[in-house]
């Protein structure tokens, strides 16, 4: 049975209005994807984001985490310094 | 590793430089010649008892702002991030109040002596100090001095130590009254003694980067006729800037590790303001520490390592 002309029409522009909307929603998800990707942002489920919470550490209370603490045992041998009130 | 040892700024000044193979005389005393340039640079731009001192000009000035050079701004700027980090604890307005306890001059001549009544002045307020980059001008609101005591001597010793090793490519150690720097790699960590003060037994302790600065109220004293506690009493310069006096908490002295020997007086110093609550904001902070009370008990903090008990 031939496809009324009409009908067909109708039908090639809802498939295209289909096609639109699924090309729309899969560029838009691949975008937030790339700005997630480029900010940093994670989803729901934690991990970092881009919201300023006024809580950054201070930079000079961060030990250097190569190094550690700068204070040890003392090697064997007499003091070569002081520090003392003076 | 060789190094030389002189008096100034009425405290011991050593410098030791090491490294791989005998140090030739030349080092050492190209060493000595930079701390000394550098002690001398300091001294002409920041010495509160030089009324020529930038600094002075400033305080005689406020509260105008006055042109200066790049080094008094940036102790000025390190004397204000002493003051951020400890939340006021060290606050290098509190000048007025050292001039008002009789601390107003070297304190070899303020020992000799009981300091006269002077009017107390207003509170300190280290947020009331503008350092205008664009201009190159530093100012103060009037009635408040700048005192740069508690980071000017221990940004001296970084400074130091840091031009010496680049300079030598060798491990070098700058001790300035207790605040000591070290810079370079150096195959074993620098054996510095901690004690309360210069005669006193302490421990040893390895220093393998950064900095260890002591503060202590037991040292730097002078007769006062405002003194804390009588008409007559004692002061030291440890003043706490929320009621303009010596501190009267409940640590004596306190000796810091951190990343630089700024950082380490720094704390040292916000310590024995801070009192009781020291050894949280310590650890808070991420230093390490040696803390003395009044009974001369001895509480560590971070990773400061368990050796020696004598304070």
């Amino acid at each position: 049975m031939t496809e009324n002309p009409r009908r067909r029409v109708l039908r090639r522009a809802r498939h295209a209005t289909a096609g639109i909307v699924i090309t729309a929603v899969a560029g838009t998800a691949g975008l937030a994807a790339v700005a997630a990707d480029a900010t940093g942002a994670s989803g729901p489920t934690g991990g970092p984001t881009t919201t300023d919470t006024g809580s950054r550490q201070d930079p000079g209370s961060r030990r250097d985490a190569s190094t550690g603490t700068g204070v040890t045992q003392a090697p064997a041998g007499q003091p070569q310094a002081t520090t003392s009130a003076s | 590793m060789t190094g030389c040892s002189w008096r100034d700024w009425s405290c011991t000044v050593r410098v030791l430089v090491g490294g791989d193979g005998p140090v030739p005389d030349r080092v050492a005393d190209d060493a000595a010649r930079v701390v000394r340039e550098l002690m001398q640079e300091v001294e002409a731009a920041v010495s509160r008892f030089r009324g020529d001192s930038e600094l002075e000009r400033v305080n005689d000035a406020a509260p105008r702002l006055l042109t200066v050079g790049p080094l008094t701004r940036a102790l000025v700027e390190t004397a204000l991030a002493a003051a951020r980090r400890t939340d006021g604890a060290v606050d290098p307005t509190v000048g007025s109040h050292l001039v008002a306890l009789g601390y107003d001059a070297d304190l070899d001549v303020v020992r000799d002596r009981v300091a006269p009544t002077r009017p107390t002045p207003r509170a300190a307020d280290w947020t009331r100090v503008v350092v205008d980059h664009d201009l190159g001008r530093v100012g103060i609101a009037r009635g408040l001095r700048l005192d740069l005591g508690a980071t000017a001597k221990a940004w001296t010793a970084d400074e130091a130590a840091r031009r010496v090793s680049a300079r030598h490519r060798r491990p070098t150690l700058v001790e300035i009254g207790g605040d000591v720097a070290v810079a370079g790699s150096a195959a074993a960590p620098w054996r510095v003694r901690v004690a309360e003060s210069a005669d006193a037994a302490g421990e040893v302790v390895g220093l393998a980067h950064g900095g260890l600065a002591t503060s202590s109220t037991t040292v730097r004293r002078w007769r006062s006729a405002t003194g804390s506690g009588s008409r007559t009493g004692a002061s030291h310069h440890v003043v706490d800037p929320a009621t303009g006096r010596p501190t009267t908490g409940p640590l004596r002295t306190a000796t810091v590790w951190a990343p630089s020997a700024v950082e380490a007086n720094t704390f040292s110093t916000a310590a024995l303001v801070w009192g009781e609550a020291a050894a949280a904001r310590l650890a808070l902070a991420g230093v390490d520490a040696r803390l003395v009370d009044r009974a001369g008990a001895i509480r560590l903090v971070g990773s400061w390592p368990a050796a020696g008990r004598a304070a």
